[in-house]
């Protein structure tokens, strides 16, 4: 138990320390003086506005993306009870990504491709669920698997208009598909979307629980499954679809953060949502920073640190898991 | 005062008919056995008396109200189900586990007392697994599994339980420890069991009644010791069956040969 209390204290605290990186790194490195006096307000000229103008935004909205992801991918592998389950296995991102690609191919600025990536990915969503439901029982394996295709046949789009695509916008598009938090000019919208995820997951948190442990077990307790079922999915798809929106496909946040903090002992959804929110977030601002300045000015796509990062991590939590359960 | 009866109650997989119009009343203070052969539709009648399934005609009654009309929570706090086997995908403790039986009785807003604590401990300590609390399911053997979901059941502290093959996995010694424990839980006022079992001695052992599923599709119910005999468990599981007398027990086997080559090599022939 003390255990567990610890873990939500050192995911309490990485929050700061990463918004605290990410604001004092970068082409200007700012030290812990200057930056204190941006904040209290007390210090205006270049640090402030790079800090205020450029960094806080970037780092917000990538906290919002990293809690969005992280929240999604609870929330998808509890529906779906497959542990395999991320964000994008259900087509969301991959709707998302046609419909931007396609705006990116016409042409488009980048407020019209953010909102033809919302877009695709709400059809991709009312597609996938529309195909999934049909006549016949509802299961986790036909939503899945439905899901999945859909992902496919927008990959097989994807990689046909990049094949199509001028040379001219070819870099922009790849930079897309592999995550960006650079352009983002509204990072209130993902924090407002995130807060209100988490406001209404926190209450279902412990009905959560049973349906994780199986659709009748859930049933037998009294939950209402049909009303649960298709909570979960739109919600998810949803936060999925603002994450997508703000930052393009950034991998691993959504399917690892879940299961590193379930290794740590966060197996009660009524800890694990906020807490993959805390991790989730912090993850993202340090992926983030890290990916614009370790090389810079070349900034790197941030999903490749999110991975670079997460998988050694992941990786040997899964051993010392292992061994402690031999 | 817990109360649960079948009106007609019709039940199909597919086109095939389990089940025509049982009409069935399980009175508290029973424990009753569930007898059939395999795919004979023991599991679907159990969802079907929980609620958790349609029914294809007639109507499954909850104190006198079909069970469809039942709020939820208050069906989850009046009737509870241990199912066959149940999944479990993400790692959490046994303990975790066993409190989760306490969700019907939590508000929407509330988390567990340390009552509902209390009475989880209580229930892992009657399965005899106390000490293996804090530790993950998935660490657990077939059996110890099945006790913990026994203790979740228990957790739930509902009059009314529903058992879908409680002993499977378990050793002899907690077949016997587990069947005593959940069956004299029928003994409390207003409590009364179901179970699913496959092994008819035990089911005579500690049930006072039983509904058999016969292979053409019909029922027989009743007190076990009037409805079962040779002639109708035969019908039941469609092979030969033998009844052993005691002084004041009956058994039933399945009347088969030995196989001829254990029969060369037994020592009984010797």
């Amino acid at each position: 138990m003390n255990h567990r209390v610890g873990l939500r204290w050192v995911l309490f605290g990485l929050v700061p320390l990463s918004f605290a990186f990410a604001l004092a790194a970068g082409s200007v490195t700012l030290d812990a003086a200057t930056l204190w006096r941006v904040l209290r307000g007390t210090e205006t000229g270049l640090p402030a506005i790079l800090v205020l103008d450029l960094r806080l935004p970037r780092a917000v909205s990538a906290f919002s993306v990293g809690g969005l992801l992280a929240l999604a991918g609870c929330l998808l592998q509890a529906l779906l009870r497959n542990p395999l389950a991320d964000p994008y296995i259900l087509g969301i991102s991959g709707g998302a990504a046609v419909a931007a690609l396609a705006a990116l191919l016409l042409g488009a600025g980048s407020g019209w491709v953010s909102g033809s990536a919302f877009l695709g990915s709400l059809v991709a969503m009312l597609l996938v669920f529309g195909l999934s439901h049909g006549r016949g029982a509802w299961t986790e394996t036909r939503l899945l698997l439905t899901g999945v295709v859909v992902a496919a046949g927008c990959g097989a789009l994807v990689s046909l208009m990049l094949a199509l695509s001028p040379q001219a916008s070819l870099a922009s598009m790849l930079f897309w598909l592999l995550g960006d938090l650079g352009q983002n000019n509204s990072p209130g919208w993902g924090l407002a979307v995130l807060s209100a995820g988490l406001l209404l997951t926190i209450p279902f948190a412990r009905t959560l629980n049973l349906y994780a442990r199986g659709e009748q077990v859930a049933a037998a307790l009294g939950t209402n499954i049909a009303l649960m079922r298709y909570g979960i999915y739109f919600l998810a798809s949803l936060l999925t679809a603002t994450a997508v929106t703000l930052a393009g496909s950034i991998g691993f946040v959504g399917l690892v953060v879940p299961h590193l903090l379930r290794l740590l002992g966060s197996t009660d959804h009524r800890r694990l949502l906020p807490d993959a929110v805390l991790l989730g977030g912090s993850l993202l601002v340090v992926a983030d920073t890290l990916a614009r300045t370790v090389v810079a000015p070349t900034q790197l796509p941030v999903g490749v640190l999110t991975a670079l990062l997460g998988v050694p991590v992941f990786l040997l939590l899964l051993a010392r898991a292992a061994r402690g359960a031999g | 005062m817990a109360h649960l009866e079948t009106r007609k109650l019709t039940l199909h997989i597919g086109e095939r008919a389990l089940l025509r119009d049982l009409s069935v009343a399980f009175e508290a203070g029973q424990n009753w056995a569930i007898l059939g052969a395999n795919g004979s539709g023991k599991t679907t009648l159990l969802h079907t008396l929980a609620g958790l399934r349609r029914t294809d005609g007639g109507a499954v009654l909850l104190d006198g109200q079909p069970i469809q009309n039942v709020a939820r929570r208050v069906r989850a706090q009046t009737l509870g189900i241990l199912f066959q086997d149940s999944p479990n995908t993400f790692p959490a403790t046994a303990f975790e586990t066993v409190l989760s039986g306490r969700h019907p009785h939590l508000g929407f807003w509330q988390t567990e007392a340390a009552t509902d604590h209390a009475v989880a401990h209580a229930a892992l300590a009657a399965v005899e697994l106390a000490d293996v609390a804090a530790r993950r399911i998935a660490t657990l053997s077939g059996g110890e599994r099945r006790r913990v979901e026994v203790a979740t059941l228990l957790a739930q502290d509902a009059p009314l339980c529903l058992l879908d093959e409680p002993v499977n996995h378990l050793d002899p010694r907690h077949q016997i420890a587990l069947l005593r424990l959940v069956c004299a839980r029928a003994q409390r006022a207003g409590h009364l069991n179901l179970l699913v079992l496959h092994d008819v001695n035990l089911a005579l052992r500690f049930c006072s009644h039983g509904l058999l599923l016969l292979a053409d599709g019909s029922t027989s119910h009743g007190r076990l010791d009037d409805i079962l005999d040779v002639a109708v468990l035969e019908k039941t599981y469609g092979c030969a069956m033998r009844e052993i007398r005691s002084a004041t027990e009956r058994f039933f086997f399945p009347d088969e040969p030995p196989i001829e080559s254990r029969l060369a090599q037994s020592p009984l022939r010797q």
